[in-house]
């Protein structure tokens, strides 16, 4: 898959990666079992740290989207479910928060934000479909 | 490393200086013969000895303002003391090293210039060297190393070996002028290198023999530590100033 | 060896009546990249010099690989590589030369390390310095700095004559370099975007004083700018607020972190705020330098 990362950005590049990497997935653009390019190829590539595709990778190592054999490669990730469901929400409170907070200092109602929420969730799966 | 460099930097005045003083020689050579061969050779002899003695510490005076011009100086100068000062050794050994590299040029060049031409001249006029003869060097030796001293000090002093030369030079024909009107007007008597000569060129000029006097002892030992001195004082500068 | 590669407590210099730097407190970590940011003139260099012990400090105290950098000046020299801002050497040198002679002071020197970057870089190894580009003239202090396996590299102003493809090349090396190695990377530079990529800490100083010093994650995630319109609100900096920029009754606020707690606070003091937006360096560095005219 190809990254880009812009470093001047507010969101840090290591969030940047992994926000690409979900999406990708989320998309059906890369598969269960697709090669990901290590650390130091990645960071090569993208001009930057290594420590910091290193901490994209733990990270979506630890939220289960990747897995890392030892000596062999990262791979996109079985999916699992790794989590309760408790863990799953509390996951993503802090984006439904950013989301209100917006939604609040756009002066949007809540029907006009859930409905956003929704019509996002169906163009996914649009796409997902798409890929299949 | 360092040593190595600074020797690099001056090798050609070395050469140089080689050059004027093997000229200088044979054209002594070719005076002494053609104008004096009337005379007795025992009094060719010390003539010839004088006229050596005194050109051959002109000549190490030039060559102690070339080589005291470079070295630590010269790296203010071409604005690479940054790049040297942040190299993981002392200023002290900077300063003497540069000095050392470049005493060591000026030295092997006096010396073997007033041993080769104390050996030409023994070998010409049948005459054997004695030590008190050979004595007779010693104090252009001592006066030539402090202005190699002298030059390195004020080249540090002005961040320049230029300038330090031309500091040094300026001293050089200073300093006696001043002492003379001291002694002549005040009768005030400054100390100065001359204390190490126990008689004077024309002096010497019309009494030959007189050469082979032993120079007095104390002006000898003072001012060879004034020549020592000299790169001390460097230090001490540099290990006090601001690296730009 | 937890303790900061850099560590200054409250560092100055004076000269003649002119405040260069002051009361700086930098904490560069272990095997860090630490981009150090500022105008010219700001005091970066002035600082650095004190670091390496080419000044003298008029107040306070600097810590290099834990050693003090008044006393132990040449025991931090061997394991420290420089580049600097004047990027002169040896005129009638070599590159080949100049590194035959940097080699004989280091026993950590590596060969090899010549080969490879001299390739990299495309340095003519052959050419009188004199006779250089200024890039190529960087180039080979970069080169010298490099290969002499330190533990510690301060550049300053690196990347100032370089084309961005061989900036690029400097910072790819320098990452691997510092992951490799556990090398600690200590540069300033006026080019934020390469800061960016590669540095984990940003330290902005500004006439002689560090208005800021952080993670860059740290500034990714939490810090906000934030624009509220509102009478008698907050005009002073604090932990919490790194800038304020008063027009009229709008506030202009940088904040550390809790940017929503802040938010939430003016608005119950009764302002409206207008936003809250994350910020990359340059804005940082723009609104940091702004308050201070």
């Amino acid at each position: 898959m190809l990254f880009h990362v812009n470093p001047s950005s507010g969101v840090p590049i290591y969030a940047q990666i992994e926000i690409q990497v979900k999406n990708a997935i989320a998309a059906g653009a890369v598969k269960q079992g697709h090669a990901l390019p290590s650390v130091r190829k990645l960071a090569a590539e993208l001009g930057i740290n290594p420590t910091t595709t290193a901490r994209a990778y733990q990270n979506l190592e630890r939220d289960g989207v990747i897995t890392t054999i030892p000596g062999g490669g990262t791979y996109v990730a079985e999916n699992v479910p790794r989590f309760l469901k408790s863990e799953k929400v509390r996951r993503l409170q802090p984006y439904a928060r950013q989301l209100a907070v917006e939604g609040a200092q756009l002066r949007l109602t809540d029907e006009d934000i859930l409905r956003i929420v929704q019509e996002e969730l169906a163009k996914l799966a649009e796409r997902v479909g798409d890929h299949k | 490393m360092y040593f190595w460099k600074c020797w690099r930097e001056t090798r050609v005045s070395f050469y140089i200086f080689l050059f004027i003083a093997v000229t200088l020689a044979a054209l002594l050579w070719k005076i002494m013969d053609s104008t004096m061969s009337e005379l007795p050779a025992k009094q060719l002899f010390a003539l010839a000895w004088v006229i050596l003695v005194f050109a051959s510490s002109a000549l190490a005076g030039l060559a102690a303002l070339s080589f005291g011009a470079t070295g630590i100086s010269e790296e203010f100068a071409h604005k690479t003391a940054v790049f040297l000062l942040t190299k993981p050794r002392s200023i002290r050994y900077f300063v003497w090293t540069a000095w050392a590299a470049n005493a060591v040029q000026f030295l092997t060049l006096t010396v073997s210039m007033m041993l080769v031409g104390a050996s030409i001249l023994s070998w010409r006029y049948h005459a054997p060297l004695t030590g008190r003869l050979l004595l007779a060097f010693v104090p252009g030796l001592i006066l030539t190393s402090l202005i190699f001293g002298m030059t390195y000090l004020l080249g540090v002093l002005h961040k320049n070996g230029r300038d330090g030369f031309l500091s040094s030079l300026g001293v050089v024909i200073l300093f006696p002028i001043v002492c003379l009107a001291l002694e002549h007007f005040w009768q005030i008597h400054l100390p100065s290198p001359a204390d190490m000569y126990p008689f004077g060129m024309s002096e010497l000029m019309s009494h030959p023999e007189l050469a082979s006097t032993l120079p007095p002892f104390w002006p000898l030992v003072s001012w060879s530590l004034a020549a020592l001195a000299c790169p001390f004082i460097a230090q001490l500068v540099l290990e006090r100033t601001e690296v730009q | 060896m937890n303790e900061p590669a850099i560590d200054t407590t409250d560092l100055a210099k004076t000269y003649a009546g002119v405040r260069a730097v002051s009361g700086i407190n930098l904490k560069v970590p272990r095997g860090s990249i630490y981009g150090f940011l500022g105008r010219n003139g700001a005091g970066k260099t002035t600082t650095i010099k004190m670091l390496l012990g080419l000044t003298r400090p008029t107040a306070g105290s600097a810590c290099v690989l834990g050693m003090d950098a008044r006393g132990g000046h040449i025991a931090i020299l061997q394991r420290t590589a420089f580049v600097s801002e004047k990027k002169t050497l040896y005129p009638s040198m070599t590159p080949s030369e100049l590194v035959r002679f940097s080699r004989g002071f280091y026993p950590t020197w590596s060969d090899s390390a010549v080969e490879k970057y001299a390739r990299l870089f495309e340095i003519p190894m052959k050419q009188r310095f004199e006779k250089l580009s200024n890039g190529n003239q960087t180039k080979v202090w970069l080169l010298l700095a490099l290969c002499q396996g330190a533990d510690l590299m301060i550049l300053d102003e690196p990347t100032s004559a370089l084309d961005p493809i061989t900036v690029d090349q400097l910072m790819h090396v320098l990452a691997e370099d510092a992951l490799d190695r556990g090398c600690t990377i200590f540069f300033s530079s006026h080019q934020l975007e390469e800061v960016e990529r590669i540095a984990e800490y940003a330290g902005f100083i500004d006439h002689g004083e560090l208005l800021m010093e952080a993670r860059l994650d740290d500034i990714k995630n939490e810090f906000r700018l934030i624009t509220a319109a509102g009478s008698s609100l907050p005009a002073q900096t604090s932990p919490q607020i790194l800038s304020v920029d008063v027009e009229e009754n709008f506030y202009r606020y940088v904040v550390t972190r809790d940017a929503e707690g802040f938010a939430a606070e003016l608005s119950r003091n009764g302002a409206t705020v207008a936003s809250i937006a994350t910020l990359g360096l340059r804005e940082i560095f723009l609104q940091l330098v702004r308050k201070e005219q």
